[in-house]
């Protein structure tokens, strides 16, 4: 009988099989063991408008701050750029762009190069340590972290001057939602699961 | 209860990125190609060295100035806690606890509880283990929103710009505090949760006279 060993507590127990949208978990620890559907259509759509929205969401106006009649409206990109110039913070400019923008966008191409070909069935495209790459960059990619950080902004501007949000704003925030939603239907053994038994 | 079989018992591993089960007589896991080992590799002595690490960079995170503001009326540098003391005399008190909470407790809370998880593996305690296991997923869940208050200087950086007037420029704290949010993510990466479970026995829960099964190997 075919086996699985729990990766969280390493208890050894036979696989059995799983009925549609079930999922196998760990009968010492809970931890999730194998999935029965390996179906990743929802995910590749997400992904798809993902990167639709997202230069709409680096380029477009994202906060606005005026103090005093003067205005100062920043994208998130020209907010790394003005960091980087104005006050010298390269290294600053240079971690923000890597965790907003880099990592973010690497995810989601690596990803996506993944999952059409799972998804038809096909040989994959990738290197597997490519493919180990990208399902491993997941923790670098912080844009809802930025999402509270600019929340916390705001509210520590708030006595200073006007803030308010623009459209990046908005559509950066779809983009959390939609990231947090990527996540959930694309866990990395259902993405392992999936490409063993199209290999 | 019947006493679990576990993978290392029958010289089998998880492969940790594919979480496929494989034979340790083979180098790289057949599905995903990635190196296998038993447990990760020095898995105690990296995640105590990088705590250790992070617990220094801490200090310097914690008293250098995160943020310098110059304007007309001179040059106000803030520390996170300043900061935070700031905003909880301002009346937002919310405020002020997410940003304690990210930048100050988190990184706290993450080497406290892994340095206490380390301990009881060394210890080979086989008390709480699920509980302990439930303390790992936790740590390491958080790690990632102690970079709240990095993106919030960047921020205040690119929008307080305005010549003479008022300007805000990121200060040394801030590269400190990444270093420790980074070495915390490591840490917790570095450590393996199946070192909790070695020690573990079915069947009497709470008794660590117990015959322990398998060979005490632990840190390989």
């Amino acid at each position: 009988m075919e086996k699985v060993a729990c990766s969280h507590c390493d208890g050894l127990f036979n696989k059995a099989p799983l009925k549609q949208g079930e999922v196998a978990k760990c009968p010492r620890c809970e931890t999730t063991l194998y999935y029965q559907d390996l179906s990743f259509a929802n995910a590749i759509a997400l992904i798809v408008v993902s990167f639709i929205l997202y230069p709409v969401a680096m380029l477009f106006p994202f906060v606005e701050l005026g103090i005093a009649g003067q205005k100062t409206i920043i994208s998130v990109f020209e907010g790394v750029v003005v960091i980087a110039h104005e006050s010298d913070s390269i290294y600053l400019a240079i971690i923000v762009a890597m965790l907003v923008i880099v990592f973010p966008l690497a995810r989601l191409l690596g990803l996506l190069l993944i999952l059409v070909p799972v998804q038809l069935g096909k040989r994959q495209i990738m290197s597997l340590s490519l493919i180990r790459l990208t399902l491993g960059i997941g923790t670098w990619s912080m844009i809802e972290v930025y999402l509270i950080g600019c929340i916390v902004t705001m509210v520590k501007l708030f006595d200073l001057g006007q803030m308010s949000l623009e459209t990046g704003f908005y559509v950066f925030f779809i983009l959390v939602v939609f990231n947090a939603l990527i996540i959930l239907a694309t866990p990395r053994q259902r993405i392992w699961q999936a490409i063993h038994e199209n290999n | 209860m019947k006493t679990t079989n576990t993978a290392k018992s029958v010289n089998l591993t998880t492969c940790l990125h594919c979480h496929s089960l494989v034979s340790l007589s083979e180098n790289r896991c057949h599905v995903c190609d990635a190196k296998l080992e038993l447990r990760k590799t020095d898995s105690l002595n990296r995640t105590i060295a990088l705590l250790i690490a992070s617990f220094i960079c801490f200090f310097p995170a914690n008293i250098l100035p995160i943020t310098i503001a110059t304007a007309i009326s001179g040059t106000q540098e803030d520390t996170i806690l300043s900061g935070v003391v700031f905003l909880w005399h301002e009346g937002m008190w919310p405020i002020a606890a997410i940003v304690f909470t990210a930048s100050i407790l988190t990184p706290l809370f993450k080497i406290l509880s892994l340095g206490y998880l380390c301990l009881t593996v060394k210890l080979k305690s086989t008390k709480h283990t699920h509980f302990r296991s439930k303390l790992y997923e936790f740590t390491e869940l958080i790690g990632r929103w102690s970079m709240i208050d990095i993106f919030v200087v960047a921020l205040l950086g690119a929008l307080i710009q305005m010549g003479r007037l008022a300007t805000m420029t990121p200060g040394p704290g801030v590269y400190a505090l990444f270093v420790v949010v980074v070495l915390t993510i490591f840490a917790a990466e570095s450590f393996d949760v199946r070192l909790l479970w070695d020690e573990y026995n079915d069947e009497d829960k709470h008794n660590d006279d117990s015959e322990h099964t398998g060979e005490a190997n632990n840190d390989k």
